[in-house]
């Protein structure tokens, strides 16, 4: 049997299990798919059960686990931070010190207690990595370069919140770093909360408002609260931050600087908002291109990797491609905490001498990030038949020449197709599509199925082979962490903007395929290639063929506020509650209209949290 | 009753030290220092 390595991340936000197999990913998952619970921080019990199943293992088989973080370096950390903020930090002190305390400065030894208590085997020696070099490697052992330069930016992990390496064969070389309280991620986060979004979850709505703004307040910023050098390096002004004291990021500082208190979470968005979005964006794209300049200097590579929460940032990576800083960029589908379980796993498997086998292959090592729970058609037929759910049975083709179908008919289609997606984008394992020349589909999509704010952009899938012929993309984009802007051709001219102003913006029809294109012309892009996913590939085709049209919208199966949908159940769920018109599930098509009535105990919009 | 001895530990040793340290050394770097060139640091030797 191969050599089994299991990855943890846990206890934070977005806890997660990967396994791998001689230093292959063969499984990944978040705790939040299992539990329902989105971002869950809990120990990931369901989906470390879920990888050993796949792999039809054990804990008896697992050589080792791997925990991507340092709690004692980390513990270090917070009690310098209690120092650092006394004498104004006292409920965070009395909040948080009895866990560490008690059990989270000793994370691996509580990981062995829950492994043990699943009852799966006997637990292997837990090994510890640290926060950024669990992200490093999760960015370089899978990219398909055998050397290249890797850059980690986010929050923060035990110490360092920016790392920079050297990765070449199956070694990962640290060079330099910048440390807490200095982060460009906790910079990005306080003007999340600043704005009235969720810290750890709503910095992509921050990113998706920027373009609404103009970024007047990049000034001030730059001279009050970051000092960025030539190299990208850069410091807080920390008079400014309240996060050391741990219970809010932002207070007088930001009050003073952005005229007047923060907006209240779901209040009206306001000009403030989007310039603030506007600026920060802006910032954070110039501090990242200059990091990837040094990351160049340093290391003479061609090539870069990206992880850390702020590698989600897909406006910021497309600048990196668009300016040419490197010839190619890999960006890990998990760049979040998640990625840090796969990241811990892959540097215990490659310590321990496994060769990194997809090199040369000139494909990633990740499976297009396909490495959660799929439900073959035995099992998705049992479902359909246990709950008395109308359907048709089709073939993968005739399956594909409906959806394209229908999709053409502006109708919404849920896609359920094989494993599903390790990270937080769907990919089309897990999609609701619909179709993106339409100009009403954006603001229906966004009301009647996902019930979320009308800003909110879509995301397209386009066919590898085409992806020219809609977007400026210089390279693939198989994990959607890329922003490009739609090609000059499809861009209507003399747009009439009307009366139009701020979040009706997004109303303008500005190319021929609308639904995917943001205000300022761009569009998060996903490039899809058989290879990767060969039923999502097969659609887009035959959407092709019905419409002439290689690009579909491509959102996440949920609604706002949930995770992602996991099993045939969930996407049957989530199918009936909102105004999908057509289920594809596996090789089984469901139409709305023959479905029975829909009921159910309780409000279910009121038991999901808003995100 | 676990917040009297947090209290006393919080305000007879972490606030003096705290204040202590920020005054000598200030180990979080709070300040820019607009004439450096840069704010890397080697990353640290793994043990």
């Amino acid at each position: 049997m191969s050599e089994l390595v299991l990855g943890v991340s846990a206890y934070y936000h977005d806890s997660a299990a990967a396994l791998v197999a001689d230093g292959v990913p063969v499984a990944a998952a978040q705790e939040e798919r299992f539990s329902r619970r989105r971002h869950d921080s809990a120990f990931p019990a369901r989906a470390v059960a879920y990888c050993l199943a796949e792999a039809g293992a054990t804990l008896d088989d697992v050589a080792a686990v791997a925990y991507y973080e340092d709690p004692a370096l980390k513990f270090r950390r917070v009690l310098a931070t209690f120092a650092a903020a006394a004498p104004r930090g006292f409920a965070s002190f009395e909040r948080t010190l009895p866990e560490w305390l008690s059990w989270k400065r000793d994370a691996p030894r509580q990981v062995r207690r829950e492994l043990e208590r699943l009852g799966l085997g006997r637990v292997p020696e837990v090994r510890v990595h640290r926060h950024h070099e669990s992200h490093a490697a999760s960015a370089f052992h899978p990219s398909p370069y055998e050397s290249a330069a890797v850059l980690c930016v986010d929050g923060v992990g035990e110490w360092a919140t920016t790392t920079l390496w050297h990765g070449r064969g199956s070694r990962l070389e640290p060079l330099s770093e910048i440390r807490f309280p200095h982060s460009l991620g906790l910079l990005y986060s306080a003007f999340t909360y600043f704005c009235g979004f969720k810290v750890d979850s709503g910095e992509y709505k921050l990113m998706g408002l920027a373009p609404y703004g103009t970024p007047r307040y990049e000034r001030t910023i730059r001279e009050r609260l970051i000092d960025v050098k030539d190299d990208g390096s850069f410091r807080l002004d920390m008079r400014y931050f309240e996060y050391l004291r741990g219970e809010v990021m932002t207070g007088g500082g930001f009050e003073e600087l952005f005229g007047g208190p923060r907006r209240s979470p779901e209040g009206p968005l306001t000009e403030r908002e989007f310039d603030l979005a506007a600026s920060v964006q802006k910032v954070t794209e110039e501090v990242v291109l200059r990091l990837a300049r040094t990351a160049r200097e340093r290391t003479g590579e061609s090539r870069l990797c990206l992880a850390g929460g702020v590698a989600l940032n897909c406006v910021a990576n497309g600048r990196v491609i668009q300016e040419g800083v490197f010839d190619e960029v890999w960006i890990q589908p998990a760049a979040g905490d998640a990625g840090g379980a796969l990241g811990a796993a892959l540097l215990t498997a490659h310590e321990g001498g496994a060769p990194r086998s997809h090199l040369g292959t000139g494909r990633d090592g990740m499976s297009g990030s396909l490495l959660g729970p799929g439900y073959g058609d035995e099992e998705i037929a049992a479902f359909l038949e246990r709950e008395g759910i109308p359907h048709e049975r089709l073939g993968p083709e005739r399956l594909a020449e409906r959806v394209a179908d229908v999709l053409a008919q502006e109708k919404i289609v849920g896609w359920f197709q094989g494993r599903m997606e390790f990270g937080p984008r769907a990919l089309g394992a897990r999609s609701i599509l619909g179709d993106p020349r339409s100009p009403r589909m954006q603001s229906a999509m966004n009301l009647k199925i996902k019930f979320r704010e009308s800003f909110r952009p879509f995301a397209p899938s386009v066919l590898e082979e085409d992806v020219k012929d809609y977007f400026d993309l210089p390279q693939e984009s198989p994990y959607m962490l890329v922003v490009a802007p739609v090609a000059e051709s499809r861009r209507l001219l003399d747009v009439d903007e009307g009366q139009a102003s701020g979040l009706d913006l997004l109303r303008v029809q500005r190319s021929t395929i609308p639904a995917v294109t943001h205000v300022d012309h761009s569009a998060r892009v996903q490039t899809v290639s058989e290879r990767n996913n060969a039923p999502y590939h097969r659609l887009l085709s035959a959407f092709k063929a019905a419409t002439g049209c290689s690009v579909l919208v491509n959102t996440s199966f949920n609604v706002r506020g949930e995770p992602i949908v996991n099993t045939p159940a969930d996407a049957y769920t989530c199918f009936m509650r909102t105004d999908i018109d057509y289920l594809a599930l596996g090789g089984f098509l469901l139409t709305k209209a023959d479905q029975p009535q829909w009921r159910e105990d309780g409000n279910w919009r009121e038991e999901i949290p808003l995100d | 009753m676990r917040k009297l001895p947090l209290l006393l530990v919080y305000y007879l040793f972490v606030t003096p030290i705290g204040v202590l340290l920020r005054v000598t050394r200030d180990p979080m770097k709070r300040r820019v220092q607009r004439d450096a060139d840069t704010y890397w640091t080697p990353a640290p030797v793994r043990e």
